[in-house]
């Protein structure tokens, strides 16, 4: 053991001091002030005294229309991010774990969605998505197939999905890397011995790969669910939340409640809502999770 | 198995996979050409979209750089990023050493509490760190969004660079204390150099989010000149421009320098980014 000399303690204390303090001010504190201020009323004046309004804010949060609609939307990204997008990461996991050739080639195509600052993806998908000219409307025109042409992202109704599907483009990538590590964790001696049982492809992956994923799984349910919560740059990019609020997200209804309509305190009452549904997920389902297939 | 009927069975792995690589490169594709194309070859029929540009407009890219500014805005990420970077890895560097090699009661909590910051939704901080900013006067300046950003790096970093450390063997800190090796030595000669892997890691991942990030750049940033390469990107979209080609020039080049690093780091970022979203 470490004899413990004075010039260990002194360091000791040097080396944690300016991080503790970084993190604890500019990360910590604002989050403190946050749910206190999800109690008070302020137009973000600094002269302007914050004013006392109790559980006010959350009441009107509570009974916003919009609230309930930028929930509604996060729960469209889950139901994208788990019917669609789980599988999709969990097949392309399977594509780059396989033998088949230009396997660098292919994983590198997927992954490539994943590191792309979302400002530029977004900015990109929407002149795809543009509704005369744009890229999918016109394949959709070329295929014959004019009843699939649509106002993507100005369409209130379609918005709010068009978003998570893109979304899921960026990434699918990310989540295939997460299975894949669960996947290449799995000896190749049980598939070699439900080969000599007269196993296939498809009984294979059934009864031998998805039933030893369960850890991997759940990691991918934590992502996704506080991954949704936390969406932000592709709606402000994209829509900014439009048309009229339709493709609206808990994050960028703070966003606009705090800087466009100053309404500081009930902005900070959102971002109490969703601190609170991430961190209760998180533990929730790390309560279920104690492995660390991915600390390497 | 024969050979043939190996090739015929992994067929439909081979059409899955390549249209995902058609749905994902394609968009890439359509914007390195449009970036080279006028508004015609963009919009005069439905499926121009589609098609080849003609000739490569390389006007459009110098308007990029002129008109958007954007050498200025990668100049003020690279900087930004790189030293939020430089500074998140020394400082987390620092408590991994203390909390991973020198055993005091206090650092498991000391883990925790820097665990917390990962769970932490950024939003939930953007009000009061808004009015924190303000009151110091740190709008527009490289030192608050270095500062700022080291902060929101620092977790991650931490927990990545503390697991790499607590594998290193104890008995190379004890024999280089017997040797009369100081804490400081012990830190920067010794363990430094073996957690290397874990620094890369955490530097690429820490200049990934850095460059990537638009919402420190949207609240903190009014100055043109301050610009980085996000925020050029949307005000350049946002402003009333009559030539799209340029606009497609901007993207390309704001995703030129992460697709540089990812072809550099291919099983580094891939890795980093996956166990930092686990950790996280």
């Amino acid at each position: 053991m470490i004899k413990r000399r004075w010039n260990f303690h002194l360091v000791a204390i040097l080396f944690v001091l300016p991080a503790l303090l970084l993190y604890t001010i500019l990360l910590i504190n604002p989050v403190i002030q946050s749910v206190r201020m999800s109690f008070f009323s302020w137009n973000g004046i600094a002269q302007s005294p914050l004013v006392y309004v109790g559980l006010e804010n959350f009441k009107e949060l509570i009974q916003n229309g919009e609230f309930w609609r930028a929930l509604a939307n996060v729960g469209k990204f889950l139901v994208v991010g788990f019917l669609l997008q789980m599988p999709l990461s969990f097949i392309l996991s399977l594509i780059i774990t396989s033998k088949i050739k230009a396997i660098k080639f292919f994983k590198t195509a997927f992954f490539i969605p994943v590191i792309l600052p979302v400002t530029a993806i977004s900015i990109m998908w929407t002149f795809i998505l543009w509704p005369t000219g744009g890229v999918i409307n016109s394949i959709m025109q070329t295929l014959g197939m004019q009843g699939l042409i649509q106002d993507w992202l100005g369409d209130p109704h379609i918005v709010s999905i068009t978003i998570p599907l893109i979304n899921m483009w960026i990434a699918a990538g990310l989540n295939m890397i997460v299975f894949s590590a669960g996947i290449v964790s799995i000896p190749e001696e049980l598939y070699e011995a439900a080969e000599i049982d007269g196993a296939t492809g498809f009984k294979k992956i059934w009864k031998i790969t998805i039933p030893l994923l369960k850890e991997t799984i759940k990691i991918y349910c934590v992502l996704c669910v506080t991954g949704c919560l936390k969406v932000f740059d592709i709606v402000y990019v994209m829509t900014s939340g439009g048309p009229n609020g339709a493709s609206d997200v808990p994050a960028t209804l703070l966003y606009y409640s705090a800087f466009k309509y100053q309404k500081y305190g009930f902005a900070s009452s959102i971002g109490t809502v969703i601190l609170v549904l991430g961190l209760v997920v998180s533990l929730l389902i790390n309560k279920f999770v104690n492995n660390d297939d991915l600390n390497k | 198995m024969n050979k043939k009927l190996a090739k015929l069975k992994s067929l439909p792995v081979y059409i899955l996979a390549s249209i995902w690589a058609v749905i994902t490169l394609y968009p890439i594709l359509f914007t390195i050409f449009s970036s080279f194309k006028n508004n015609d070859e963009i919009f005069s029929s439905s499926t121009s979209a589609l098609m080849l540009p003609t000739s490569l407009r390389f006007e459009n890219y110098v308007d990029a750089f002129t008109k958007a500014n954007m050498l200025k805005c990668l100049f003020n990420s690279v900087v930004i990023s790189g030293f939020s970077t430089l500074l998140v890895l020394l400082l987390a560097s620092m408590v991994s050493f203390v909390i991973a090699r020198l055993s005091y009661k206090i650092n498991n909590i000391i883990l925790i509490y820097f665990t917390l910051g990962v769970m932490i939704p950024i939003h939930t901080t953007l009000v009061p760190l808004l009015k924190i900013v303000n009151s110091l006067h740190g709008q527009n300046s490289y030192v608050m969004m270095v500062i700022l950003y080291t902060a929101f790096n620092l977790p991650i970093a931490i927990l990545l660079i503390t697991g790499h450390m607590k594998g290193i063997t104890k008995s190379m800190d004890e024999s280089a204390i017997i040797d009369g090796c100081g804490p400081i030595r012990l830190y920067g000669n010794i363990i430094m150099p073996l957690t290397m892997p874990a620094l890369s890691t955490a530097g690429i991942l820490t200049f990934l989010f850095v460059y990537n990030d638009l919402l420190f750049g949207v609240l903190f940033i009014s100055k043109k000149s301050m610009y980085t390469i996000t925020l050029g990107i949307l005000t350049f979209v946002g402003s009333k421009v009559t030539e799209y080609g340029p606009i497609f020039a901007s993207i390309i080049i704001s995703i030129i320098p992460m697709v540089i690093i990812y072809l550099m780091f291919q099983e580094k970022v891939e890795g980093g980014l996956a166990a930092g979203a686990v950790k996280g």
